[in-house]
């Protein structure tokens, strides 16, 4: 179906690879896992480390859940709440959603994609994995120690000054894992501008890269940001070295500034690749180019650039200007242009299209319901006024838990599915995956719809106890049954994914009948990606419905 | 395809230009000629020398010294970068990441406009020097009452609002 | 065709590229990419730097009074000189002249070191004086013609955060000049075939040299905020 021209080449001898073997039969030391330089390798080490770091974080939200229960706040005290929710944000921000889609898929794709033979700088990429492991060391050897109480955001004086819990050793987990973001950026930036294949113009790449593109600029331009923002309260609280101090006349409003020029752009890291995943899944399973193709790759970058001009309305309330919210609840408004480009493009492509319910479509199209109302309760918080009320409550909590967890998780989720079988060439159980993606679906909604009803009403973030109001209660049981199903969902396709490894059905090099240059290699690849040089000369996205409906009309025919 | 790595190396010397000596000499000397400048123009006091006969508020020559000195400045990063670092000969995707850092830190100081609206608000700011009265020891190393307390000049640090 | 590993002959084409021109402006873009992180990084201190100047002018002018512009130049100097090396090393590796690298590489790292040894001075100074903040942050008041201590203490919280973290840099550029050198000593082909490695070197290098551009200036040259007292800043 491709019409990607292949020519045998040489100069591949370096590999010394047997024609039978992929890159996840060549070579079965540990060694040669843990020193590979295959960006395949790399991404499936990330996808081990980020799958064991995503259930530790899960058990702390099932802590904090469960305390929510009863009004009284009696399962646990204060501080371990302080703590667990504590944990929670970081492993989950830092170590899952930053990481989960452009370590592992962005890693394992982006070379097959554009018909790289990895990406420009293997070493690196290495590398990469080791500062996050690093980081993911010390967050959890500080949880171990006791943990930090500052919330995932670290704001001084607090953390700074007051905090006797171990916010250093986190904070420093959270500068490596920096480290490991940058260099993952740096590479991803590298390699999209300078390794792609003749022919790969622009306007060829799929839209998985664009949002890889976009994504690791952000990278590149935030993350050394807060890396020196929270190196500076290390200092504050290990050397006494004043950056922030208040009473000595420091600001520390200005780390609020820094901490969010990083952090409201992350939020795009998170979510961009998740969107070019989305992308990818409505084009191949709509059996249709994807509507707007342009408009989906210039609304990425256009993400990417005004995400670093909105920090300040997150600071609505802390003491910013006024002045200043105006602009920036006005700069976020606009904000909501772009994000809403790629919505009503994926529902273009599915109009007319010939759908597939395939189960990465059913995540995917789980993905749409779930980001629509995180980004539709977007603009609530963007008006400045509104946002007094409702800033610091449930409602914020259960908007980013939409963004992040209904956009982020739900994508990973959908694009684990969709390349499950070119990663590892066999098949899951299609059936049960998609069952699983309804039950995701349903517990989310029942984990976190109540919370925008209780946060509206005043429930804040990050209390340990309503006893002052009870009539909150009905909506954390909710909230609390909902979070146990989403547990149970997010935990079987653990088990059906696993079991697919070693009972799956083999997948043939295309199961989905998609177009893109990742199927048009063998599943799983070989080590050096494609036997033969790529060239590529036909558009992204050449799908084909009339032609596809005219041959299964063909088939029908030519059975009767 | 054919021909070896090495030889393109080889075949490469007009590709990645080999300056002359002269070139390098010449940019540190105009770099030394700069830092020069830069300690001459911050031993003079602008504000000083304007106050008296253009009767211009001291602050004007002092703000006139700080943009000298970070001029300065950014004049001998641009040749640093352009010739020592050899962007002019680079490519233009080198080109654009040597500059996106340096377009970003625009960007990056908007945080300026937070300040700069704070002090035309109706409610008092953070730099009233209220804290000092308010401080709350530290709990991690307090500062064993070596606190001192705000000089005589202590109100007198804040910006008057006519140059803001 | 690319040679393959064996024998003793040597690779420079990496595996994943096609030619030298595609490695060559992929590593050098590349390391573009990491000194926007550093500017982004230094930027983030800067934008402080430049806050609490703006606030605190008359504090932050007596304070720096402290420091010693004479130290501080012959730095500024001494940096620039080792950039002018730095590049002209590069030069002698696209000559391929291993000599000529080495006795700039030499210099280069001499100069670092000077560096670094005139930044202990300045800082066991401070340390002596108690300007070092902190609970041990008890300067002689009479130094500071009445300027407000909390604000001085934040001006060396920044002092020592900056000028720090550039040393921290300038220590790692040891490092690695040194991990070069070495390499130019014994020959190892991937410097002495390609002159990448070296040109990669020399542009962190200038990057550290341009932080100090921006320090020097903002720390130990400020000009005098308030009217009436005349002379230069010393």
């Amino acid at each position: 179906m491709s019409t990607t021209v292949k020519t045998e080449v040489g100069g591949m001898e370096h590999f010394h690879t047997n024609p039978e073997l992929n890159y996840l039969t060549n070579g079965h030391s540990i060694r040669s896992w843990l020193l590979t330089e295959d960006h395949k390798r790399i991404a499936m080490l990330y996808l081990m480390s980020v799958t064991l770091f995503f259930f530790i974080g899960g058990l702390a939200a099932a802590g904090v859940r469960y305390e929510l229960m009863s009004p009284a706040g009696n399962l646990m005290e204060s501080e371990t709440y302080n703590k667990l929710f504590t944990a929670h944000g970081t492993v989950m921000v830092f170590l899952f959603l930053l990481v989960a889609i452009p370590a592992v898929l962005g890693n394992f794709l982006i070379p097959l994609m554009i018909g790289a033979r990895d990406l420009a700088f293997p070493r690196l990429n290495l590398l990469s994995w080791y500062l996050y492991m690093a980081a993911g060391t010390c967050i959890m050897l500080a949880m171990l120690a006791g943990g930090a109480d500052t919330g995932w955001t670290f704001y001084t004086p607090y953390s700074s000054m007051y905090s006797n819990s171990n916010v250093s050793l986190t904070l420093l987990g959270v500068f490596l894992g920096g480290f490991s973001s940058i260099t993952t950026g740096m590479n991803f930036v590298i390699t999209i501008h300078k390794m792609r294949a003749p022919g790969m113009t622009w306007f060829r790449l799929p839209l998985f890269i664009w949002g890889h593109y976009a994504t690791g600029v952000i990278m590149l331009l935030g993350t050394p940001v807060v890396a020196i923002t929270l190196l500076c309260v290390i200092f504050e609280r290990t050397f006494q070295l004043p950056i922030y101090s208040p009473e000595l006349g420091g600001d520390p409003v200005l780390f609020q500034h820094m901490f969010w020029f990083y952090s409201h752009p992350a939020v795009y890291i998170m979510i961009l690749p998740a969107f070019g995943v989305i992308s990818e899944i409505m084009t191949a399973f709509s059996r249709k180019r994807v509507f707007g193709y342009h408009m989906i790759a210039f609304s990425s970058l256009a993400i990417a650039f005004l995400g670093f001009l909105v920090w300040g309305h997150h600071m609505f309330v802390s003491s910013q200007s006024m002045y200043q919210a105006v602009i920036f609840s006005l700069l976020t408004f606009l904000l909501a242009v772009p994000s809403a480009i790629k919505v009503w493009n994926w529902t273009a492509t599915m109009y007319k299209g010939n759908v597939v319910l395939s189960s990465p479509m059913i995540y995917g199209i789980g993905f749409q319901g779930l980001f629509l109302v995180g980004g539709l309760t977007g603009p609530f918080l963007a008006s400045a006024g509104n946002d007094v009320h409702l800033s610091a409550t449930y409602f914020v909590v259960a908007h980013f838990h939409y963004v992040m967890v209904g956009g982020s998780i739900m994508g990973f989720l959908a694009g684990l599915h969709y390349w499950w079988p070119k990663m590892t060439g066999r098949l899951y159980n299609e059936s049960i995956a998609k069952w699983n993606g309804i039950l995701v679906f349903v517990g989310f909604n029942l984990t976190f719809f109540p919370q925008f009803i209780v946060g509206w009403m005043g429930m804040p973030r990050r209390y340990h106890y309503y006893y002052f109001a009870p009539e909150f209660t009905p909506y954390h049981i909710l909230s609390t049954m909902g979070s146990s199903v989403l547990g149970v969902g997010f935990a079987v396709p653990a088990f059906y994914l696993l079991h697919s490894l070693f009972k799956g059905e083999k997948a043939g090099d295309n199961p989905w009948n998609a177009h893109g240059l990742e199927w048009a290699t063998s599943s799983p690849p070989p080590t050096e990606n494609f036997r033969y040089k790529v060239i590529v000369s036909d558009d992204v996205y050449d799908y084909d419905p009339v032609a596809e409906h005219e041959n299964d009309m063909m088939a029908a025919g030519g059975k009767a | 395809m054919a021909k070896s790595p090495l030889a393109a190396v080889h075949d490469d010397h007009g590709g990645h230009h080999i300056h002359a000596n002269s070139m390098y000499v010449k940019t540190a000397g105009i770099l030394a000629v700069f830092m020069v400048l830069t300690i001459a123009a911050a031993q003079i006091d602008i504000g000083h020398i304007l106050t008296k006969p253009l009767g211009l508020s001291h602050q004007v020559g002092y703000w006139v010294n700080n943009v000298i000195a970070v001029g300065i400045a950014g004049v001998k990063t641009y040749i640093v970068v352009m010739y020592f670092m050899h962007v002019k000969w680079a490519s233009s995707l080198g080109k654009l990441f040597a500059l996106m850092g340096f377009f970003f830190i625009p960007v990056l100081f908007s945080v300026w406009t937070d300040f700069y609206f704070r002090q035309h608000e109706p409610v008092a700011h953070w730099y009233n020097n209220d804290y000092v009265e308010s401080a709350t020891p530290r709990i991690i190393g307090s500062t064993d009452g070596a606190k001192i307390n705000p000089g005589e000049e202590g109100t007198q640090n804040r910006i008057p609002k006519s140059v803001w | 065709m690319s040679h393959a590993a064996h024998g003793d002959e040597f690779n420079v084409l990496k595996f994943q590229y096609e030619d030298m021109d595609q490695q060559n402006d992929s590593y050098i873009v590349g390391m573009w990419t990491f000194l926007v992180t550093e500017v982004m990084f230094f930027g983030m201190l800067f934008l402080t730097y430049s806050f609490y100047r703006a606030n605190y002018q008359n504090d932050w002018f007596k304070a720096h009074g402290e420091l010693s512009w004479q130290l501080g130049g012959i730095n500024t100097a001494n940096l620039l000189f080792s950039s002018f090396l730095m590049a002209t090393a590069v030069r002698q590796a696209q000559l391929k002249n291993r000599m000529g690298v080495l006795m700039r590489l030499g210099g280069v790292l001499a100069c670092a070191f000077v560096f670094l040894g005139i930044k202990y001075v300045e800082y066991s100074e401070k340390y002596a004086h108690h300007l070092f903040p902190g609970p041990g942050f008890a300067p002689e008041v009479s130094h500071f013609q009445g300027a407000n201590l909390d604000h001085v203490q934040l001006f060396f919280g920044l002092y020592f955060a900056m000028t720090g973290l550039h040393g921290v840099h300038v220590l790692v550029g040891i490092l690695v000049i040194g991990a070069l050198g070495m390499m130019w000593f014994k020959g190892k082909k991937i410097v002495t075939e390609d002159y990448i490695p070296t040109e990669l070197v020399g542009l962190y290098w200038h990057f550290v040299d341009i932080v100090w551009i921006f320090l020097y200036p903002l720390f130990y040259l400020m000009p005098n905020p308030s009217a009436g007292s005349g002379g230069g800043s010393h």
